[in-house]
Order: structure tokens, then sequence, then C-alpha cells
């Protein structure tokens, strides 16, 4: 996958480069107008002065190196001021610009493609990441970021891209044994749905948008073991109410909440986790005399072996995908690796081929207490594609 | 009498070049093992060694000092540590108030400092009631009037600033590197002179130490009026000049104000039962590297010590006929010049065949690949080499970076951390790129290395039950 390199067109993501630097001179421009002087708005320092000092906005803390303006703390001010937004949105456009636009330009080898690096020794929890660029955090869901995808491009005829849906959560009833959650997803439901219809005690057809994003926050909390507080800050409720959330979420899963307490018990009698191909986490920060750092080590007990299931098994479908593509002499190419995804350089004539080998495999590499389900999308560029 | 002036100036020079400086080093030990632990502790992975203690600190610390050494070549050293409550506590019970409990783990380590310090050879004291600050305060001034004597301070704490003095200088740490101050490059930075370091704290307080000074002044105000006024003395002697709230607040505190001065003034009194003299430093003791030994601090020992199992000479031979090598099984490490492998050249590899070790030079390695398609090998990262060879023919089943990361064991892209960590020592990847090191004798150990320990890695996989996921999952 390395060797082969995906495509990446230098000019398109020019053009974008240019079209931004554009739109972020003009919003630099009304910076300056709505604060009546021209400033570094990168410049931490020069900016707190004039959102605190010369506006007279209401500020947080003041550290030793100045007025904190971190994305957190200007959300809060969002409806204080004009600027605030004006500020928000130069932050995220020059932060795409340098990190995708002209970050992955240079990247681009003399071949005209990206050959990245996967590092397979870097993760504790076994999951691959990519360096050199990184090729797995590039946004898929902001609008204007998801336009820089339209700059990768097949060498064959199209992009096939494959996902496992939810995953981690399967893995977790799985692991769990959680009959609740098991049935949910053995009856083909929208997990985001069940559980907030079970959260809010209402049926699935009325459960409201709001509702199921709140669920999924919850799910994924639990998964991540967040505390009340994080999650509250996530989902913008008090501390009390989403530990509310957290709290209901495991009356109605009992399984889930037995299995993360066995869990961590667990690993503080052996100092380890295992996932289900029986990799071992070590985790040192669960004899820490220092609480944060035991807590940061019980969440770790409780995730890795989700995470590290979960990237067991698409290591495993990898292998297989690959040692089947040589039996069937498959000219398409497997390409990258995006934690729960995999994406395909695929040629006209095996387009129904390689859809029903990866398919296949990836869907039965591991039997599971419930179905691993699998999304897929074609496309004729990486923006195209899901 | 002019005459008798000059002849005066010119014995004093004779004298200041016959009498060769004494430098005095003046470390405080507390400020530098409370740094060493909190630049690593973060992390929440302690380092440690195998026997379970706690070592962060005292590494970072050996660090530390060593570059004080390399940087300063002092020959006299002294280490100052805490000991006991700090009789400022007495006069004040809110000194320091402020401030976490030291955490246990770093608790631990400060006894081994000290002896860590026997083994460098290098002199440290304590005494009761009194700080690391009290102690170097007091060694200083001792050099400040006799000309013979300089000295430098190190530490990263700030109250140390009122020390600076006729023949004492700083060396104040940072974040990120140090400054050096001396009484002239002070001034110019701060517009006071050092003793009045105690006046400005005086007013501003000092809120890590929990001095009060006095409410609503801080650095610049406080600056500002010593600026213009020199010490607190001066400030209320002129104390009808200032105007408004400013002198209300000084007027209202004045006492708040003498007493935090004494409480930031560093006591320069403390009974010390030895002379500058006997700080002198001749270098580590022959303990040291043992003590490093124990603490397995391997990349910090100069001769090595190497376990039974792994018994690594560095003997090689250049490769040039390949029907000399034995065609069972065989270690090959390629060293190339770039982390980015997709854009490196191969520097060179080194080969081991259980009898021999052989370097390979780059133009040969193709050939050798191609002679040895049969051969079983094993490696370290073989994707790299995958994409450096650019063939996957090469009959490569082993992989110590996958069994290592497997194991938990730390290899960050390097098979030299591997190495040191089980006490052999090879120079680790970026001081062969920056250094310029001859390669040769390091691919060929690191060969050596993969071979003599595959066994071993295997066995381990095997008993942590982790064999299949390695050949099934990792290693394809």
């Amino acid at each position: 996958m390395e060797i082969k390199g995906i495509k990446c067109d230098a000019s398109i993501l020019k053009s974008m480069s240019v079209e931004m630097n554009k739109q972020i001179e003009e919003i630099q421009k009304s910076i300056y107008d709505l604060a009546g002087e021209e400033f570094n708005i990168s410049s931490p320092k020069q900016l707190g002065e004039v959102l605190f000092d010369h506006l007279g906005l209401s500020h947080a803390k003041k550290t030793k190196t100045g007025y904190k303006t971190g994305e957190d703390i200007l959300e809060k001010l969002v409806n204080e001021h004009p600027i605030i937004p004006l500020i928000l949105e130069f932050r995220k456009l020059t932060k795409l610009n340098s990190t995708y636009l002209e970050g992955l330009t240079k990247y681009i080898m003399p071949d005209g493609k990206i050959h990245t690096i996967y590092k397979q020794t870097l993760t504790r929890t076994g999951r691959l990441s990519s360096v050199d660029p990184n090729l797995q955090n590039i946004p898929t869901r902001d609008d204007l970021g998801k336009l820089i995808r339209k700059a990768f491009l097949p060498c064959n005829t199209e992009f096939l891209s494959c996902d496992y849906s939810q995953i981690e959560l399967r893995v977790l009833a799985h692991i769990s044994g959680s009959k609740e959650l098991q049935g949910a997803f053995i009856r083909g439901e929208d997990i985001h749905t069940r559980v907030a219809a079970d959260i809010f005690n209402k049926p699935m057809s009325e459960v409201t948008k709001n509702e199921r994003r709140t669920a999924k926050s919850v799910i994924f909390g639990i998964v991540y073991g967040i505390s009340g507080f994080g999650l509250g800050e996530n989902i913008g409720v008090s501390p009390k109410d989403a530990k509310k959330f957290i709290e209901k979420y495991f009356e109605l899963y009992p399984g889930v909440k037995d299995y993360m307490d066995m869990t961590v018990k667990s690993a503080y009698d052996s100092g380890s986790v295992r996932t289900l191909f029986n990799r071992k986490r070590s985790i040192d920060e669960l004899f820490n005399s220092n609480y944060m750092i035991r807590q940061s080590g019980e969440r770790m007990a409780m995730n890795t072996p989700i995470q590290g299931s979960a990237a067991d098994i698409l290591k495993k479908a990898m292998v297989e995908i690959d040692k089947a593509f040589e039996v069937n002499n498959i000219k398409s190419d497997m390409l990258l690796q995006i934690h729960d995804e995999l994406i395909f350089d695929v040629v006209e004539e095996e387009k129904e081929k390689v859809l029903n080998i990866v398919r296949a495999i990836m869907e039965s590499t591991v039997k599971l207490d419930v179905p691993l389900v699998i999304s897929q999308d074609f496309g004729t560029d990486l923006y195209e594609t899901k | 009498m002019t005459l008798i002036s000059s002849l005066f100036k010119y014995l004093n020079v004779i004298i200041n070049l016959v009498i060769s400086m004494k430098k005095m080093v003046l470390i405080d030990g507390n400020n530098l093992m409370f740094r060493s632990y909190f630049a690593t502790a973060y992390t929440g992975n302690l380092m440690k060694n195998s026997k379970g203690l706690v070592t962060n600190a005292l590494y970072g610390f050996a660090n530390m000092v060593n570059k004080v050494i390399k940087e300063e070549n002092p020959s006299y050293i002294l280490v100052a540590f805490d000991k006991g409550k700090s009789f400022r506590r007495e006069e004040y019970k809110d000194y320091k108030a402020g401030r976490n409990e030291t955490p246990d783990d770093l608790r631990t380590q400060m006894p081994i400092a000290r002896e860590m310090l026997d083994a460098m050879g290098i002199k440290y004291f304590e005494t009761d009631n009194y700080e690391a600050d009290d102690i170097v305060g007091t060694v200083s001034k001792w050099c400040e009037v006799d000309p013979e004597w300089d000295a430098l301070l190190v530490t990263s704490d700030h109250d140390y600033l009122q020390l600076i003095g006729d023949g004492v200088d700083i060396k104040l740490l940072q974040t990120k590197g140090f400054v050096k101050y001396n009484r002239d490059t002070f001034k110019e930075a701060y517009g006071i002179n050092p003793p009045e370091v105690t006046d400005l704290k005086g007013l501003m307080g000092d809120s890590s130490d929990n001095i009060p000074g006095v409410p609503g002044v801080g650095e610049k105000t406080a600056l500002k009026l010593l600026q213009e006024y020199k010490t607190l003395d001066g400030v209320y002697q002129n104390i009808d000049s200032i105007k408004g709230k400013l002198k209300e607040k000084l007027v209202d505190n004045k006492d708040l104000a003498y007493f935090s001065k004494k409480l930031a003034t560093i006591y320069i009194n403390v009974p010390i039962p030895f002379a500058l003299e006997d700080c002198k430093y001749e270098g580590p003791t022959d303990k040291l590297d043992d003590f490093y030994y124990d603490l397995e601090f391997y990349s910090l020992m100069n001769s090595h010590k190497v376990k039974e199992e792994v018994h690594v000479d560095n003997e090689y031979k250049i490769l040039d006929d390949f029907s000399k090598v034995d065609k069972e099984r065989i270690a090959y490490y390629i060293e190339c010049d770039k982390e980015n492998y997709h854009l490196a050249n191969i520097m060179g590899m080194g080969i081991y065949d259980g009898k021999n070790a052989y370097y390979v030079e780059p133009s040969k390695i193709q050939d050798f690949f191609d002679k040895t398609l049969d051969t079983i090998k094993y490696t370290f990262d073989l994707k790299k080499n995958i994409v450096l060879t650019n063939r996957f023919d090469t009959n490569t089943i082993y992989d110590v970076n996958l069994a290592a990361y497997l194991l938990n064991k730390i290899t960050k892209d390097d098979l030299a951390t591997l190495m040191n960590n089980d006490s052999v020592s090879v120079p680790l990847y970026h001081d062969i790129i920056k250094n310029k090191l001859d390669i040769k004798e390091i691919v060929t150990t690191k060969a050596k290395y993969i071979y003599l320990t595959h066994d071993k890695y295997i066995d381990d996989l095997n008993a942590e039950e982790m064999f299949d996921l390695y050949t099934n999952i990792e290693h394809p």
C-alpha cells in the first residue's frame, strides 16, 4: 500500500488554496474593520489584547502568557460580538489551508502520488497510525474540509470504500455479552436510535435528531470511559445531567456495566488487558499514586479491548483480502486504511468481483455474536466516495 | 602617587593572571529533581527499572548534572538540598502553602539522588530547617567576598537572582534552554540590582512561594517603583511623591511589604561544616557505572555491561563471496539515511549467519538477496526493508520490531533503543545521522543482536500467547 501510494493532484490543491486564501483575506479584512485596527490574528497574545482589552469582551482566565483564546473560550462568546464567529472561521480556514492544502502538497512525490508511512508499532491499542503525511485524518464531515478529498484520484477506474459500521459497538456487544445490546444489532436496528429510545423512554419512531445525537455521544463516551463532566461538555448539558444519562444507560444495559467493572478489576490484578486476538497492553498508569493518572489508566483498560479488537479485526481482514487478491489475480489495489475503513483503487472490469471479495472477507473474518455490517461506496475521486 | 597607583594596577593584573580563578558550581538539587520529575511525569508512563523502581527524575537529574559539567567544566561542585521544615514556615505558616504535596514517586527517588551524587564524585549538603536556597546563598557569599573564587548558580528558581554578585553569576534554567546573568546583564534586563530582588518580592509577592507582597502590586508596578526609588526603604521615604490608589495600598500594607521582603530574602549564614576547597570535583568514582547499571541507565554508562544471553562482540568482515555465508538462516539489518524511507538511500547492510558477521555494500545488496532466496531471514522493520529493497521475496519470517511491539517493549522505530535496554550498547539512529558515524560495525552488531535474540523473543511471544497474533496478523 505504501509503495503503491495514492494519486493526489497538486493543481487541485493549489486552486483550492488560492480560493481559500482569498476567503481568508476577506475575513481578515472584516475582522480588522470590526476591531477598528489591524493585528496578527494568529497571535493569541495580540488577539487576547484586542478582544479583552480593546473591545472589552468578558474574559476567562489570564495566564502568565496572556489571555486564553482557545476555541472553547471563543465558542462561549459567540453571541457577544460579531467578530467572534469571524475569528473562529479565520482559524478554521488557516488551519485547513496550512495543514491540508499546503501541507499535503509538499508530500506529493515525483510520481504524482502521496506515499504515507503506516506505523505498525506506535499505538498502544494496536491501531495503525499514518504519518508523513497523516492520511487518516483528512476531513470527512466538514463541508469545506471535505472538498480536499477531491484532490485524491484513482489510478485505475474508481475508488471503492468499505467501512465497518459501528464496529467498536458491535465488539462491545460481543465482548460484554450484553443481551440487550446484542439484540439491537441482531434485529438490525439503528443502534443510536435504539439507545435514544431506551434512554428517553419513547418508541424508536419518535426519537428526534437531537436525542439520537445525544445518545450517540453517551454511547461513545462510555466506550471511551469519559466522565460525566467530559460528556456534559460534549453534549452541552450539566455534568449532573450527563451523569444521569450514563447511569440510565448502564441501567438499561447492565451487561455493559458488568463488563466494564470486570475488565477494570482484572486490569488491576494483572496489570494489563487483552483484545480478542490476545494482544496484550500493559497499563502502568493503574499503579500510579496520582488519582487522575489512575483514572486515565482505567479508561484505557475499558477502551483498549474494544478499540484493539476492532484494530485486530481490520488487520486480519487486510491480510486475507491481500491473499484473496493474489489468488484471484486481481489487478485492483488496496490503497488506504483509515481506522475502520479500507479504500481500494478498482479496475472497471473487476468492480463486482472486488466488492464481493472484500465484503465477504470483512463480514466473516471473525465470527462474533453480532453480525458485522459493511457499508460501501464507489466514487470517481475520494470526495465522491462516501 | 600616580606612579604607585599604576604599579598597584600592574601588580593586580599579574596577580589575577597568576591566580587561576577557582570555579564553583552551586546546584539546587531539589529544584533539578522536581524539574526532572515533572518533565516526564505527565505522560503517566513513568520510567522504571526492571525491579519496579521509579527512576524518571534520577535519569533527568543525571543528564542535567552531566550537561552542566560538560558545559561549565567546573573544578568545584556543590549540590544543595532542602531538609526538614523550612524556618520560614515557622515564621509564616502559609509559606509555600499553595503547593501540592511531593508525589510519592518523586519522594522515593530523593535519597537515591544523594547516593548517585556520591557515585558521581560530587559533594552535596543539606541541613535541618534550611532550604537549598540558603545553603547556596551562604556558599555563594563566600565566593563573592573571596577574589580567588567565582561561582555559578544553577537553578530555575527566580529567587536566586538576588544572589548575583561580584564573581557570582547565575545560569537560570528555563523551559527550553537557559539564560545566564551576571551583575551587569541582570541590571540591563531588569533595571534593578540583584539585592533589590528582595525588595521586588516584598512589593509584588511570589505566588509560587505564597509570599503575599502588597496586594494589587504586580511586577510592572514594582519594577517601576524600584527603578525610581531603588529599595523598599527608598519607596517609603518618598511615599508622598507617590499618588493615588498606589500610595494607599503601599501605606496600608507597609508591614506586609517588609515581612514579604524578609521571607523572600535568602539566608546567607547557614552553619556549614566544610570549606570551599572541600567541594573539589575530580570526576566520577569507579562505582558510577555499577550505579547506572542498577538503575538501568545504560545509555549513561561508559563501558558496556553485557548480560550472559546476549554477548555481542563487534567483529565483522566485508562480504565479497556469498558462498561463504551459512545458507540456512541469517539476520540482516539495513541502515538508510532518512527517517522517511520512501525518500531515503540505503547506507549499508549488516548480516549475521550464526557464526560470522558480514558487512554488505549497498551495490551488492540486490545481488545478495537474489542468491539467498531460500534462506530464512530475520530482520528489524521488515516493512521499511521491503520499500528500501523494493522486493517481497526476501523470505523474511521474523521482524523483531513487531515482536517487541507485541511484548509492550518500547522501540521508537530504532533498534538501538531495544538493544540499549537489553544492555547492548549501540549508538542511536539520530546520533548516527547527526555525527555521520561509520555504520559498518553498527549494522553488523545490530544484525547479530537480531539473530541471537530471536529465540528469546519467540519464547516470550509464546509465553504471552501472542505467537499466533504475530504470525497470522501482524507479520503478514
